[in-house]
């Protein structure tokens, strides 16, 4: 017990003793608190924008950035390892958020119906409840005809019938390899195939696929 | 048997890291940020806070998870930091390599560190405090402006971003450079880094109720050498606090580096105890 009065005691003296420094202290706080504040605040106004090619099922660009928690398990389950990180750029607010890069693979949740990455997100910033296939667009594609040699590879690839068409001088554009005449798909034709916008998910698998790499995958015009 | 823990403690913290890495190999939900084991998500609550305050709702579906980070941390304490944190397995195999490597630009570059950092902290003697303050605006800043910041520089994020990015992609990222960062918050703090490192924080605050597994002095044997003191990485002052679950990350160096084998571990330490210090019994 006489322990316990001696410490109390003590505690109490030094208290008493300097009342300034509590209130010094309030100060210093206060301040570092403004530190951290306006840190988080200078990132912010330095960020620009930017618009990119998230994983499928993600959140609306503005939503996403704040909902993302940058853990990476999206990259990380990926099994065509398409998804990487965005790196140091100067959009600064979407440094380490996931993008789909065409350069690592493409997106197969059209062929495999996987959507792994955002069964395993844990903030629900790629959220499984958008809908069907079909509902999640993740961006296009455009192809430059002068580099292309009609090798139709991107139609072999493409997981969406009449997402890549081809030229039909006799009708209705072609949706499928099989059914091109071998005469209109030479090498030197000047015939080339092209992309339907309106039905391309832009999974980027034809654009990871191209020999020629002269397709290049976009990220869709958001509204918001 | 205490050599043995402290021993296990070093392996754990190197299986952390591969298991990552083979986690990453075989496309398996695992990093440091957040772990999925079946319907259950393990989170940082770190990340957690932030993705609440940017996007000003709670996620519900993450509550489970996030309670059970909270019951372990109250259960084991500040574990997490002496366990498994990347960071600072990263930097103490900095320090080891570059001490085996150039044995004297190393020990150069450390008094000069020190000197700096003296210096420094003279000045303004920085503390845990501190750091909450920082953190509290860290977190105003995030609620207003709307995104994660901090998830940006998390060390730990940092490492495990890249360890992931590594096995995927066979490629490292830039933002290794945010590493530097904690080195430069570091100068200014008392106990470096771990003064501002809000995962830290947040883990001190969470094992702020727990009562398990505490390093206790027998008085009987002590010879108030001050080793245990000296060598904590964690501040603990075990002759003057009986128990600092805030601090105490239970690493169990003290009980090896102990000469007299006089501290020893108490599973349950529910009674605080007054140390003799306190009391006034080693006064001279």
């Amino acid at each position: 017990m006489k322990s316990k009065r001696v410490l109390t005691s003590s505690k109490t003296n030094q208290e008493t003793k300097v009342p300034g420094i509590s209130r010094r202290r309030f100060l210093r706080h206060g301040l570092q608190a403004g530190l951290a504040f306006g840190l988080v605040g200078t990132i912010h106004s330095l960020s620009r924008g930017g618009e990119y090619v998230r994983p499928p099922g993600a959140l609306p660009p503005k939503a996403f950035t704040s909902k993302c928690m940058r853990c990476s398990i999206c990259v990380e389950v990926c099994p065509s390892r398409a998804v990487r990180l965005l790196d140091l750029t100067w959009d600064l607010k979407n440094i380490s958020t996931p993008v789909i890069d065409p350069a690592f693979g493409g997106c197969i949740h059209w062929k495999e119906n996987c959507l792994r990455c955002a069964d395993s997100c844990p903030t629900g910033a790629l959220d499984l409840a958008a809908g069907t296939a079909a509902d999640y667009k993740i961006g296009r594609v455009w192809l430059k005809p002068e580099a292309c040699v009609n090798c139709m590879v991107c139609f072999e690839r493409c997981p969406v019938e009449g997402a890549i068409l081809f030229p039909n001088p006799d009708g209705a554009p072609f949706t499928r390899d099989i059914d091109i005449p071998t005469r209109l798909k030479l090498v030197n034709s000047p015939l080339k195939p092209y992309i339907n916008t309106n039905t391309c998910v832009g999974c980027g698998l034809c654009v990871h696929y191209c020999p020629q790499n002269c397709m290049y995958l976009e990220p869709l015009d958001h509204l918001t | 048997m205490i050599k043995h823990i402290v021993k296990l403690r070093q392996y754990w913290r190197i299986m952390t890291v591969v298991a990552v890495l083979a986690a990453a190999w075989w496309k398996l939900p695992v990093t440091f940020c957040a772990v999925r084991l079946g319907i259950l998500q393990l989170i940082c609550p770190i990340g957690f806070i932030e993705s609440s305050l940017a996007t000003g709702t709670v996620v519900y579906r993450l509550l489970p998870g996030v309670l059970t980070v909270v019951v372990l941390a109250i259960a084991l304490g500040r574990m997490f930091c002496s366990w498994t944190c990347p960071a600072r397995l990263a930097g103490h195999a900095a320090e080891y390599l570059s001490r085996r490597t150039l044995p004297g630009v190393a020990e150069k570059i450390k008094v000069s560190w020190r000197n700096t950092r003296q210096r420094f902290q003279k000045k303004l003697k920085l503390s845990w405090s501190d750091g909450l303050a920082l953190l509290g605006g860290l977190f105003a800043g995030i609620a207003i402006f709307e995104f994660p910041a901090y998830s940006i520089f998390c060390p730990v994020g940092i490492l495990s971003r890249n360890l992931i990015e590594l096995t995927a992609h066979f490629h490292l990222r830039w933002d290794m450079f945010f590493l530097l960062l904690p080195i430069a918050i570091g100068l200014f703090f008392n106990l470096g880094w771990k003064c501002a490192c809000p995962i830290g924080l947040m883990q001190g605050i969470l094992a702020k109720p727990n009562r398990t597994l505490v390093p206790v002095i027998n008085f009987d044997e002590c010879e108030l050498c001050g080793k245990c003191m000296q060598n904590c990485n964690f501040g603990v002052s075990l002759h003057k606090t009986a128990r600092d679950s805030f601090s105490c990350a239970k690493c169990f160096k003290c009980l090896r580096d102990c000469n007299r084998g006089a501290i020893h571990l108490k599973p349950l330490a529910f009674k605080k105890e007054i140390s003799p210090i306190e009391s006034g019994k080693f006064d001279n």
